[in-house]
């Protein structure tokens, strides 16, 4: 019973851990390809403001 | 002379992303190697050194969004538009995460993922739902300042949440825990716990600031592609009025 409580426990940690690290990686590449897609397309001199 | 980068990456951005890596190295082997299950709430209190660290996080970046907001109101200038623009997409991001972290974390400890008649978490869903909405407007094509007219405006309104959220386990009775950390002498974990906490709001600061920095370039690149088209046509509809003008930008031998 106890056992089973602490597995039940550890699968909930995993799944909020894993949504947490998959869905900031996913938004951090989606980011970062997006910045280099429109980086081709705007002028060396204009690209960077901050 | 060094050639522009292809990327939004900098020096900032390098350091400070090496930085999160680094705390969220030690978040983790805090979080579960050394701090240890709780008394009462079993090792559920491992799912508190994310969710914690995002709904902060969040807050902060929707209050950078809600004074950036303002700042573009008054001032009208680009650099106050693009900051609340990233911060707000970060914002919502993070506490999208925050309800699912919750759900998670509500299950074992309380029996149920969700409870519609709660102030806390359905408030909390209403705040994000607002900065869903945010960003919605964001990305509607309009021009510069009638976008960021709009989404200022939401973004000022949606921030006058926050404080009723915050305070909604206090103001109308929740199944929500009151404050872990935070009240002098009376957080609900101490020691390696505690660390483990604090180490988690350090990662998810360095992270959010480096993502920030990178999303902020990513509006000012896509606004400087978009003034590039509108450009472009014009110049091509000049030269379909007139064949034997010269076009914008072109010089004559």
């Amino acid at each position: 019973m106890i056992a089973a409580t602490i597995q039940n426990e550890w699968m909930y940690v995993g799944v909020a851990w894993g949504v947490t690290v998959t869905v900031l990686a996913t938004y951090a590449v989606a980011v970062l390809r997006r910045g280099r897609e429109l980086s081709k397309r705007v002028p060396g001199e204009s690209r960077r403001w901050m | 002379m060094n050639q522009p980068s292809n990327s939004t990456a900098s020096r900032g951005t390098r350091i400070l992303g090496i930085a999160a890596i680094v705390s969220g190295a030690l978040t983790v082997a805090y979080a579960f190697w050394f701090s240890k299950a709780d008394v009462e709430l079993g090792n559920t209190v491992r799912i508190l050194y994310v969710h914690v660290p995002t709904v902060s996080i969040a807050y902060l970046c929707m209050l950078i969004n809600a004074v950036s907001s303002v700042v573009y109101l008054r001032r009208r200038t680009p650099l106050p538009d693009l900051l609340a623009a990233a911060t707000g997409e970060i914002g919502m991001v993070l506490l999208g995460l925050t309800l699912v972290t919750g759900m998670l974390w509500g299950r074992p400890t309380w029996g149920t993922y969700w409870s519609w008649g709660d102030p806390r978490l359905t408030s909390t869903l209403l705040l994000f739902l607002m900065y869903v909405g945010y960003v919605t407007v964001r990305n509607i094509e309009a021009p510069v300042n009638v976008r960021g007219t709009r989404s200022a405006v939401i973004g000022v309104v949606s921030a006058l949440l926050i404080y009723p959220v915050r305070m909604s386990v206090e103001w109308w009775g929740s199944i929500h825990q009151g404050r872990t950390v935070g009240t002098p002498g009376a957080s609900k974990i101490q020691g390696n716990q505690e660390f483990a906490l604090y180490l988690g709001f350090l990662t998810f600061m360095l992270f959010a600031g480096w993502l920030t920095m990178h999303r902020f370039r990513v509006a000012w690149l896509a606004d400087q592609v978009a003034t590039l088209e509108v450009d472009e046509r014009i110049a091509e509809r000049r030269s379909e009025a007139s064949p034997d003008s010269v076009g914008v930008g072109e010089v004559t031998p």
